[in-house]
């Protein structure tokens, strides 16, 4: 099918070419080659041609394009992917209205721990059928949509706090994305963007500990609703070195099981490169500089039987390896967790911006 | 321009473009082979049950995810999930159930026929 397209998209191009060729002949051949023609009335001709060819064109296109919508041909169905070119015009569209409509949104603080669980359990009655939540699938209702919702614990770092309250309060056209506005007040709304905001350094071991907090009684074992420090994350720029870090890669043999840019032969362990974008360590751990140093330190401790085996790397060696890791992908995700106060400004990316 | 000017270009793109579709093939018999599945409808299959939401799996459509590890190469990886050893029966057996393998993971079941698994996993393998 797709062999098709591009014979067929190659054919034209091959077909306007002759047919640009032909043009050329003729038109010499009708003038004459010796005739030199007035400069004035060429430069007529000439804008003349251009005009009537670009009103023709128009024309064709406004009836061709009628008449490709009318037919029917166009395959609406949600379980064959949009072309590239109409997938990249609606996310882009979708963007920057996003962008233009949330810009004097202002947010509140919503690093508070009765926001964080609150929005919990919006989360859990209003977008987890949709969007799912760490080690926890979509329901039913939200598989097959297309555009796909997308798990927010990655996504929600492409927006601001205001953004993100824009969306879920007035939804977004021609994707399945409901407005819920009608359906949660503002506190309501404001408390999901806090614990969407908690979920993008949740593992799944602590989603689960975070439900059963909600069942259980006040005096159950504590969490962390809102994620405290930063998370190792100033030491790292501090006393890191990513030079050293990637030398280490080296003579702890690491490259020997994982692929880093530049050198990706190794494939028993999975490719290291983009690593600072990857939601979790192990698939199971919120991916931040303290947890990464503790799973270079002891895999076993992190994930119990991971065949990752413990280097034997010093805290001193764990923090240069952490470094260089968080050098490779898009460092923007882990300086997130240094956020505070509320995200209002900041550059706001959308999803069409890598 | 002249006008001979315009017919190598044209042909030449018109070449270029439908022959560019070839050889996309060989890997896809390596990934059959190995599971017994259709590599092709397992491309489909794993568009359609959004694994691209989470993984990065080229030649599907919209597959960006960042949840999972990229699946760029797969056929060659050593370990699934580093639990595993990477061979057609156990992928099957973590795309239908990866909880019952690792209840901790960030893949959670997605309610996978063995089946259309198979054909998955074929299209996996072809990634080489
Ligand atoms: C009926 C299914 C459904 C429900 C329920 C739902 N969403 Fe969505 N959501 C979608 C779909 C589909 C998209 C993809 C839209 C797109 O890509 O254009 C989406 C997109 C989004 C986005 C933009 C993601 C991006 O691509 O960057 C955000 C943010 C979001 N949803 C938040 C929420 C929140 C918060 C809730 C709960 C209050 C929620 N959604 C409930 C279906 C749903
Ligand atoms: C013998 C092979 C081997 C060696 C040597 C090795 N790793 Fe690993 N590594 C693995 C495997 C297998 C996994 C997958 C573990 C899992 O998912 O349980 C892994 C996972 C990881 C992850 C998490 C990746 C992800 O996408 O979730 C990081 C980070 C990592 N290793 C870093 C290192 C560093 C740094 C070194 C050197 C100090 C190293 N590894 C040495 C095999 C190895
Ligand atoms: C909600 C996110 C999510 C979805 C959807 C998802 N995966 Fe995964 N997948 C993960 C995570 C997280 C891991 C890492 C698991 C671990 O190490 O415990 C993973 C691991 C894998 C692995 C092993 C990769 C490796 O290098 O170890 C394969 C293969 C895989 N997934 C295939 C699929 C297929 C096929 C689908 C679609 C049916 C799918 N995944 C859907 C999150 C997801």
């Amino acid at each position: 099918m797709r062999a098709l397209f591009r014979t067929l998209i190659g054919l034209a191009i091959a077909a306007l070419g002759l047919a640009g060729a032909a043009a050329q002949t003729l038109r010499r051949e009708r003038s004459g080659p010796d005739i030199q023609p007035n400069q004035g009335s060429r430069m007529k001709l000439i804008l003349k041609t251009v005009i009537a060819t670009v009103a023709a064109g128009l024309i064709l296109l406004g009836v061709g394009g009628f008449a490709f919508m009318y037919s029917g041909v166009y395959d609406i169905a949600a379980n064959e992917p949009h072309n590239p070119i109409v997938q990249w015009a609606l996310e882009t569209a979708s963007d920057r209205s996003v962008i233009f409509h949330a810009r004097r949104i202002q947010a509140p603080d919503i690093q508070d721990p009765a926001l964080v669980r609150q929005g919990l359990i919006r989360y859990r009655e209003h977008c987890l059928p949709c969007h799912g939540a760490p080690g926890v699938a979509r329901e039913a209702l939200g598989r097959g949509i297309l555009p796909d919702p997308p798990p927010l614990m990655t996504v929600a770092g492409r927006w601001t706090d205001p953004q993100l309250y824009w969306i879920l309060t007035n939804g977004l056209k021609m994707s399945g994305m409901p407005a819920l506005g009608m359906q949660l007040n503002e506190a309501d709304r404001w408390s999901v963007v806090a614990f969407v905001r908690r979920m993008e350094w949740l593992s799944p071991a602590e989603y689960r500990e975070f439900v059963a907090a909600l069942e259980a009684e006040p005096t159950a074992a504590p969490v962390q609703w809102v994620l405290e420090d930063d998370q190792g994350l100033t030491k790292l720029e501090a006393e890191g070195n990513p030079e050293r870090g990637r030398q280490l890669m080296r003579t702890l043999g690491c490259v020997a099981c994982h692929a880093i840019p530049g050198r990706a032969e190794a494939t028993v362990g999975p490719p290291l490169t983009r690593f600072v974008e990857r939601q979790f360590i192990a698939g199971s751990s919120a991916n931040t500089p303290k947890n990464l140093q503790a799973w270079i330190l002891d895999p076993e401790r992190l994930e119990p039987g991971t065949a990752m085996p413990n280097v034997g790397a010093t805290p001193e060696q764990a923090l240069h390896l952490a470094a260089y890791l968080y050098t490779l992908g898009d460092p923007q995700r882990v300086q997130r967790l240094r956020r505070k106060p509320a995200r209002n400004g900041g550059e706001p990316v959308g999803r069409s911006l890598p | 321009m002249k006008a001979k000017a315009w017919i190598a270009p044209s042909l030449l793109a018109a070449a270029i473009l439908g022959l560019s579709g070839c050889g996309e093939n060989a890997a896809a018999v390596l990934g059959e082979q190995a599971t017994g599945g259709d590599a092709q409808l397992g491309r489909k299959l794993t568009f359609r049950h959004d694994c691209g939401s989470c993984h990065i799996i080229p030649g599907v459509a919209a597959a960006n995810g960042t949840v999972g590890p990229t699946l760029e190469r797969f056929g060659r990886r050593g370990y699934i999930a580093g639990a595993l050893p990477n061979t057609p029966e156990n992928l099957v057996e973590w795309i239908v159930e990866p909880h019952r393998i690792r209840p901790n993971s960030g893949m959670p079941d997605l309610g996978v026929s063995p089946d259309q698994a198979r054909h998955m996993a074929a299209y996996l393998y072809s990634l080489q």
